[in-house]
């Protein structure tokens, strides 16, 4: 369990707004673990296979979940969701969609690719950081991972 | 029957049939009788050749065992120089005994009667004879010809002079060889008795019969002499004889060359037959004979039977015959008996049907003058049966067809017979119409007039109303609005009514007589017409058409066309009767319609095809929307907390309000677009009608909201079991804005009520949900269901003002209608049906 805190979070978002308030509003939940941000899905990708900027970098840490908007540019959020879960080494990893979108079509497409959560990010941050507490005490503190199949 | 009998006398006929069966049966039996005869004397006739052809191989065969033996004398070589020696010189001892002995042995050994040896000059010398017998001068007369011949002889039969006894002689002159010469040194003479072995040789018959019997015959001189003895008389040989030239004489008949079967008299003159043969070698002929009597004894037997059959055959005939006889006659009895009966009912018949009959029955004469009338006629008239008598069928006519009578009286002659209609006058001098069929008959050379007399005033009258009736039939053809032409079998117009005339223009006298094809139907419609036509001959009831006409003035009409073909008692097609409609105005306006369908279809098409693209566009936007627009709402507020929180210090409570609207301005807007979006899914997501219970979805709702804010008190009242059909994620929309709603504006009031259930307008289930809050002013009742409209500033009660459109646009979708009752301050009720 402390491991599990240390290990770096995944943030797929391409608003900077966003990026700064979900930061802020994990922050203010005491998530220590550090954030990595993509700013589209093709970058998100780079980054868990080893690829593009990210070619020779140690992959034996994957993150304990990946927060992941939907409407990305170059590679859209489902097709990132879709790439991973078709992956041996990314396919266990929990998978949150965070987005403004309630669309069901979007909720039933996401659900269906192996998403594990879906939120919608409300206007109001006060609910935003509610939310982002909730979010970490399920995924990152009482969620069990299972320990093999990371490669380590 | 064909014959005609009369009583008790047997039918010519019949009895020619009865003669020719018996002359048939007659002739049968003869043949037959005749046949067997031929059998059985044929069989005789073989019998009797077979015998003499025996008897004369016998005859021959003994003959040539004489000559034999008179060779093997001739062949022995010491018999001669002994006999010579003897001869020359009788003493010489000793050689006459060995001579003696020598003869003897041919009595002894040969069967021979006795024997002598004669010399050279057929002087006897030495004799061997049992009575001491000499030879006669026949016997010398034949030694010499054999001393001469030097032959071996055979004498015929025959008895010495003065003797009693028959014999026959064997003479063999004996050879003493001389060189090549051979010298006669003498005769030696043996005796034959034909007694012994030759007569019963000829005698003997081989069968059993009782007059048969076997003759040896030969010609001598004038006659026929008979040699052996004969059955049926005694003492006969070389002693009967019969001239040669007798007629009818089987023994004649043999020697005069007639040989093979004979039917001829013997020697008694009883008629015999014969088989009579030549015997080779010798002047005999030898007769097989039987007596014809003995012959055809057994054909007699036949001939017996063959008669009685006969006989008994023509008696059967004549049995039969008679009994076909007594039939026919039954018949004709029967026959007659049934004529007689059926005459009598046909004269009461008659009787009955002129007094009984319906018509009047006159018998007129010559003139005219009433012979006999019936019932009817008096009945009819008025005149009694004796006034008639002394009437003249002119005096009841009436008087303007009185003058008709002499002509029509003529015709009824002329034609053999005439029916007419005139007028009759009754004695009363009423008149009424009648039908006479007249007829002439002619008895014993006189001329009488046979006239039945129909009253037909009802007929009449029939046929006056079917005449009224047919007018007015031909007055609607007239009148009818459709066309009624009638068409004989060669497809010719046989009439043509006034509508006709209207709608093809050619006038009745235009049209009648010709082929449609000529004038009104276009050569393009030939085909199917043809067809139509076809069918109609066949009797189809049915043929129906729309086709093109051309009328006369050259214009194309569409007509209807109703056939039917007109069918005479006997079913056989008498023509066909055409209705015709012009019916241009009308498909012209069916075509007219049938276009601006299609175009009207076309244009549905493409207006769905435009909605489906707005549709398309707006789900786009929506999409968009409910991503994009909400990104600038987030940082706003975001931000602002962002600031609040961390540079709270440095601003006054001003500045801190300030940034707390702009957070409360960006939540708003963010629930406006989640309206908004809700309300255009309303319109554009697919429908799925499940059965939906609104009870569990209210309850659900309730209960959200009394978590939310525990401290309201709030009464729901929710009727259950309020099961409908209809989209779940809509009716809980609905559900959600209506609850919602009512929560919303009870909130001032402490304690609130809050129901839902359903009640039954004009039998049709209407639900509603009914608070006891603000309620509204009934003069705005129209707006609440506008978007964006509110009856309250959002400070007394927030809202956006599209809750109650997204109910309005749910029940549409249901096929329902929504509306709201309310009072300021006294609640307000929503009412729905949902289709």
């Amino acid at each position: 369990m402390k491991n599990k805190t240390k290990k770096i979070i995944l943030l797929v978002e391409d608003n900077p707004d966003d990026v700064d308030l979900t930061l802020r509003a994990l922050k203010k939940n005491n998530i220590i673990n550090d954030v990595v941000v993509a700013q589209d899905g093709a970058e998100a990708l780079d980054y868990l296979f080893g690829e593009g900027k990210y070619r020779g970098c140690d992959l034996s840490e994957m993150p304990p979940v990946i927060l992941l908007d939907l409407k990305l540019p170059k590679v859209e959020g489902l097709e990132v969701l879709k790439r991973l879960r078709s992956d041996e080494r990314t396919k266990l990893i929990p998978v949150v969609i965070l987005t403004s979108s309630k669309e069901e079509q979007d909720m039933i497409e996401g659900y269906r690719l192996g998403a594990n959560s879906y939120i919608r990010k409300p206007v109001d941050f006060e609910k935003f950081c509610e939310a982002a507490r909730q979010l970490k005490l399920y995924w990152l503190v009482l969620n069990e991972v299972p320990t093999s199949g990371r490669g380590d | 029957m064909a014959f005609q009998l009369k009583h008790g006398k047997i039918p010519g006929h019949l009895v020619f049939i009865f003669f020719l069966l018996a002359v048939g049966i007659g002739i049968v039996g003869y043949l037959y009788y005749e046949h067997q005869k031929k059998i059985i004397a044929k069989a005789k006739q073989e019998e009797l050749s077979a015998i003499a052809d025996l008897k004369s191989q016998q005859i021959v065969i003994w003959r040539k065992e004489r000559t034999g033996d008179a060779t093997v004398i001739q062949d022995n070589p010491f018999i001669a120089p002994r006999v010579h020696q003897w001869l020359q010189n009788e003493s010489a001892s000793g050689l006459k005994q060995e001579i003696l002995n020598w003869m003897a042995s041919f009595p002894a050994q040969y069967d021979y009667k006795s024997a002598f040896l004669l010399d050279s000059r057929g002087v006897l010398r030495l004799s061997v004879s049992a009575e001491g017998e000499s030879t006669a001068t026949i016997a010398q007369t034949l030694a010499l010809e054999a001393i001469r011949t030097k032959r071996v002889v055979l004498s015929d039969i025959h008895r010495d002079d003065g003797a009693q006894d028959i014999h026959l002689d064997l003479l063999t002159p004996i050879l003493l060889p001389r060189g090549s010469e051979s010298l006669v040194v003498g005769v030696l003479l043996l005796r034959i008795d034909p007694q012994k072995f030759l007569f019963p040789l000829i005698q003997s018959w081989p069968t059993s019969s009782s007059t048969s019997e076997t003759l040896l015959i030969r010609h001598e001189g004038n006659d026929v002499l008979f040699l052996n003895e004969l059955r049926h008389r005694k003492g006969t040989t070389l002693s009967l004889r019969f001239p040669v030239s007798q007629e009818q004489l089987l023994s004649a008949l043999a020697v005069r060359g007639q040989e093979g079967i004979v039917e001829a008299f013997d020697y008694r003159g009883v008629p015999v037959i014969a088989a009579v043969r030549r015997v080779p070698d010798s002047p005999w002929f030898i007769i097989a004979k039987t007596d014809k009597e003995e012959m055809y004894a057994p054909i007699r037997g036949h001939a017996r039977i063959m008669i009685i059959m006969v006989i008994g055959f023509i008696g059967a005939a004549g049995f039969m015959t008679s009994l076909i006889w007594k039939k026919q006659q039954a018949d004709f009895y029967r026959k007659q008996y049934e004529a007689k009966v059926e005459r009598e009912a046909l004269i009461q018949h008659f009787e009955y049907l002129t007094k009984f009959a319906n018509d009047i029955i006159l018998l007129v004469d010559d003139k005219g003058g009433i012979l006999e009338t019936n019932e009817p006629a008096i009945f009819s008239y008025g005149y009694t049966r004796d006034e008639f008598i002394q009437l003249n069928i002119r005096n009841l006519r009436s008087p303007e067809e009185r003058p008709q009578v002499d002509t029509q009286m003529r015709r009824v002659e002329e034609q053999n017979g005439l029916i007419f209609e005139t007028i009759h006058q009754r004695k009363d001098g009423t008149t009424f119409p009648v039908e006479v069929s007249s007829r002439v008959m002619e008895i014993g050379g006189k001329k009488f007039y046979q006239g039945i007399i129909r009253d037909i005033t009802e007929r009449k009258r029939a046929e006056e109303a079917l005449r009224k009736s047919e007018g007015r039939l031909q007055l609607q053809i007239n009148r009818m609005p459709i066309a009624l032409i009638l068409l004989s079998c060669e497809f010719r117009v046989l009439s043509w009514n006034p509508a006709a005339e209207r709608i093809f223009g050619f006038t009745q006298e235009e049209a009648l007589g010709r082929h449609p094809y000529d004038f009104i139907v276009p050569k393009e419609a030939e085909p199917q017409t043809d067809l139509i036509w076809q069918r109609l001959l066949e009797g189809d009831t049915t043929a129906h058409s729309v086709n093109e006409n051309v009328t006369k003035e050259g214009r194309l009409v569409i007509c209807e066309w109703y056939n039917t073909p007109l069918k005479g008692e006997d079913g056989t097609i008498g023509g066909v009767l055409s209705m015709a409609q012009d019916v241009t105005e009308q498909k012209q306006a069916m075509e007219e319609i049938r276009k601006l369908n299609a175009e009207l279809e076309q244009r549905v098409v493409e207006r769905t095809a435009n909605l489906e693209a707005v549709n398309k566009e707006l789900e786009a936007f929506s999409y968009s929307v409910s991503h994009d627009l909400r990104a600038p709402l987030r940082s706003m507020d975001g931000f602002s907390q962002a600031v609040l929180e961390d540079y709270g210090g440095q601003l006054d409570a001003q500045g801190k309000d300030y940034l707390q609207r702009v957070r409360a301005a960006s939540q708003h807007m963010a629930q406006l677009i989640d309206d908004l979006l809700n309300l255009s899914h309303v319109t554009s997501s697919q429908m799925r009608r499940d059965e939906i219970d609104l009870t569990i979805i209210a309850e659900k709702i309730a209960k959200e909201f009394r978590e939310k804010e525990p401290g309201r008190r709030v009464d729901f009242v929710i009727t259950p079991g309020l099961v409908v059909e209809g989209d779940a994620r809509l009716l809980r929309l609905m559900m959600e804005n209506l609850l919602n709603n009512a929560w919303k504006f009870t909130g001032k009031h402490p304690r609130a009520k809050i129901e839902l259930g359903v009640i039954r307008l004009e039998s049709e289930r209407t639900y509603f949900v009914r608070d006891d809050g603000a309620g509204f002013d009934m003069a705005y009742a129209d707006r609440l269901f506008t978007p964006f409209q509110r009856l309250h500033g959002s400070s007394e009660f927030p809202g956006t003002g599209i809750g109650l459109a997204t109910v309005r646009r749910v029940v549409h979708r249901h096929g329902g209608r929504v509306w709201a009752e309310g009072e300021v301050e006294k609640g307000a009720t929503f009412y729905f049906t949902l289709g």
